[in-house]
């Protein structure tokens, strides 16, 4: 479903933690419990497993039969397998071909169980595979209740048709948390015919060691966009695979700084001409960074209004937080005291081939594919937006540039 | 399909959970169950999107906020959601903006709506376009029963008491709205 839908249920559980409580991590004092609900909230709290969510989203296979993200009840001692009827043969794994890995990647948390990879072979001849954590030589996973639990045999996260020419399966599978801190990001594949494998994550690279299958596992904090993570297979016969995870998303900047990812949105808040952009986290959470929304009018060419021509900008340094009158406008956005950054973000029209921010540190910054769609740069809170130009050219060749924000007009009340 | 995954307790549980602190992702449950209703009725009444989500978002918000005045004995958690949904809908109408005060109340920042958010909340359109048409067809007081027992699956006393008229009449006029609607999906006389 929508980004939209997502972000709001994110909102919403939030609220939930801070409005009434959770034991785990709220510091808000609970809500106090009305008499007529106390007789079945006493009912929930005496049953005798506590329900547990925990949530895995695989962000990236290759050459795979599709793969699913996962969403485990957790109520016993097994997490079991899904119902037969719910998966497809191909994604079916044959309970005695299973195996798992001696490959261990250590949790970033001390005394966490390790990571590893479990393979199997589907019932259509399909390689599948699953991450897991190992403890005790049982292979599962630690729900967010903090209990280990065992993955039945007959789960799989992901299967693909094996291929001599490259690899067969390489994703990043996530592991929600109750906090930023507890989101683990599990890189991991099968490239048998692999001679080497690295994996670069915020700016730094590493090898991985390969198992004798050609299986490959590694456990980061965070979240894939955080990391701009990058798989690089060298391959026995020469050729280089490279696999770039969780960054497909033209609207999601990495930070410059190795903090949370950013998301550009454009704003359909009030009906009329203008268009609105802003930015925040990719991961929507409480007290994220929120810049000001900024709005301008793009030209309708054409009768339809389905191409429109011309730009608009903001170019600003972002920190602080938002006082009591700027908390009442949605439009003013709220920085929440996280760390500075100056940024470059608006929108431009259909006739826009190029947009090349000048002046920043490292060079030229070319916006990638910015025709018709918001856009974000972020640079480092050392950056002076002064010293930034903002370099613009069009279809017919002609080019301009300016400095500082560029066209807005107000932006409009939701 | 989006929804509430395997969790198979009740919504009236799910809320419960939720009040009680024991499970704040129980609402995020109860929220995934009935989102994309919720949206496809409200697109079906504003025919906007954007409006459409703006007020979806009010509406979990506000039953959030009230989740301490929710009485399982007065009625289905989902009758309840809609209602709710149709009082900002009525709100939004007559002050001629959507309301967001249960959403600042709760700290709940602004989502924007992207392109392709309208995108996937139009798609919702095309559902409800199939029946929109059927009922619209409806005399007003079938029309309005039928949405409340089958859209909104509130029970019949409820019902009753909302529309101010006798249990029976409610369940006739459902009863007849259904004879119409199959009437019309076969194409035989009303």
């Amino acid at each position: 479903m929508s980004d939209f839908l997502e972000a709001l249920e994110r909102e919403l559980v939030a609220a939930t933690r801070r409005t009434y409580g959770a034991p785990a991590t709220s510091a808000v004092p609970s809500a106090p419990v009305p008499r007529r609900l106390r007789r079945a909230i006493g009912a929930a709290r005496n049953a005798s497993l506590r329900t547990v969510v925990a949530t895995g989203l695989l962000v990236g296979v290759t050459a795979s039969a599709g793969a699913a993200g996962t969403v485990l009840t957790l109520r016993g001692s097994v997490i079991s397998a899904p119902p037969k009827e719910d998966v497809r043969p191909e994604q079916t794994p044959i309970a005695d071909t299973v195996r798992v890995s001696d490959l261990r990647a250590a949790d970033p948390r001390a005394g966490a169980p390790p990571w590893t990879i479990r393979i199997a072979k589907g019932r259509t001849g399909y390689v599948c595979s699953t991450v897991g954590q190992v403890q005790g030589g049982r292979f599962g996973l630690v729900g967010l209740d903090g209990r280990f639990r065992t993955l039945d045999p007959g789960a799989s996260d992901s299967c693909g048709s094996p291929a001599a020419e490259r690899a067969t399966l390489v994703g990043a599978r996530v592991f929600a948390a109750r906090s930023q801190r507890g989101v683990r990001t599990v890189v991991n594949g099968l490239a048998p015919s692999a001679r080497s494998v690295t994996l670069t994550a915020g700016g730094r690279t590493r090898p991985l060691r390969l198992d004798p299958s050609g299986a490959f596992v590694a456990v980061l904090a965070g979240y894939p966009e955080d990391l701009a993570l990058q798989v690089r297979l060298t391959l026995k016969d020469g050729r280089v695979q490279t696999e770039s995870l969780g960054t497909g998303d033209p609207a999601v900047v990495v930070d410059p700084a190795g903090g949370p990812a950013w998301r550009v949105q454009g704003s359909m808040l009030s009906g009329d001409a203008r268009s609105c952009v802003s930015f925040s986290w990719a991961r929507t959470a409480p007290g994220a960074a929120q810049s000001p929304v900024v709005c301008g009018v793009l030209r309708p060419v054409d009768a339809t209004g389905a191409r429109r021509d011309g730009a608009f900008f903001a170019v600003r340094r972002l920190h602080g937080r938002a006082d009591a009158a700027d908390r009442r406008s949605y439009a003013r956005g709220d920085w929440h005291g996280r760390p500075a950054r100056t940024a470059v973000w608006g929108q431009v029209g259909d006739e826009v081939t190029s947009v090349v921010i000048l002046g920043a540190p490292g060079g030229e910054h070319r916006v990638a594919d910015p025709s018709r769609r918001p856009f974000l740069a972020v640079f480092p809170g050392t950056v002076d937006p002064r010293d930034l130009r903002v370099r613009i050219t069009t279809r017919d060749g002609a080019t301009t540039t300016s400095r500082g924000d560029t066209n807005l007009t107000t932006p409009p009340t939701p | 399909m989006w929804s509430g995954g395997d969790d198979r307790r009740s919504d009236e549980q799910l809320l419960v959970a939720a009040a009680s602190g024991t499970d704040p992702e129980a609402f995020g449950v109860f929220y995934r169950r009935h989102a994309e209703a919720i949206l496809a009725y409200l697109l079906r009444r504003t025919r906007r999107p954007e409006l459409a989500a703006d007020v979806c978002a009010e509406t979990f918000a506000h039953l959030l906020g009230r989740l301490d005045r929710y009485d399982p004995d007065r009625g289905a958690a989902r009758g309840w959601l809609f209602r709710v949904a149709q009082n900002q809908l009525i709100d939004a109408a007559r002050r001629g903006q959507v309301e967001d005060r249960a959403r600042r109340r709760l700290g709940i920042d602004p989502i924007a709506l992207t392109d392709a958010d309208v995108e996937a909340v139009s798609e919702l359109r095309d559902r409800a376009d199939l029946v929109a048409p059927l009922l619209e067809a409806l005399p007003d007081d079938q029309r309005e029963a039928l949405e409340a027992r089958v859209v909104q699956e509130r029970d019949y006393e409820e019902i009753a008491r909302t529309l101010r008229v006798s249990e029976s009449v409610v369940r006739k006029r459902v009863s007849r709205g259904l004879s119409s609607l199959r009437a019309q999906m076969t194409g035989g006389d009303r």
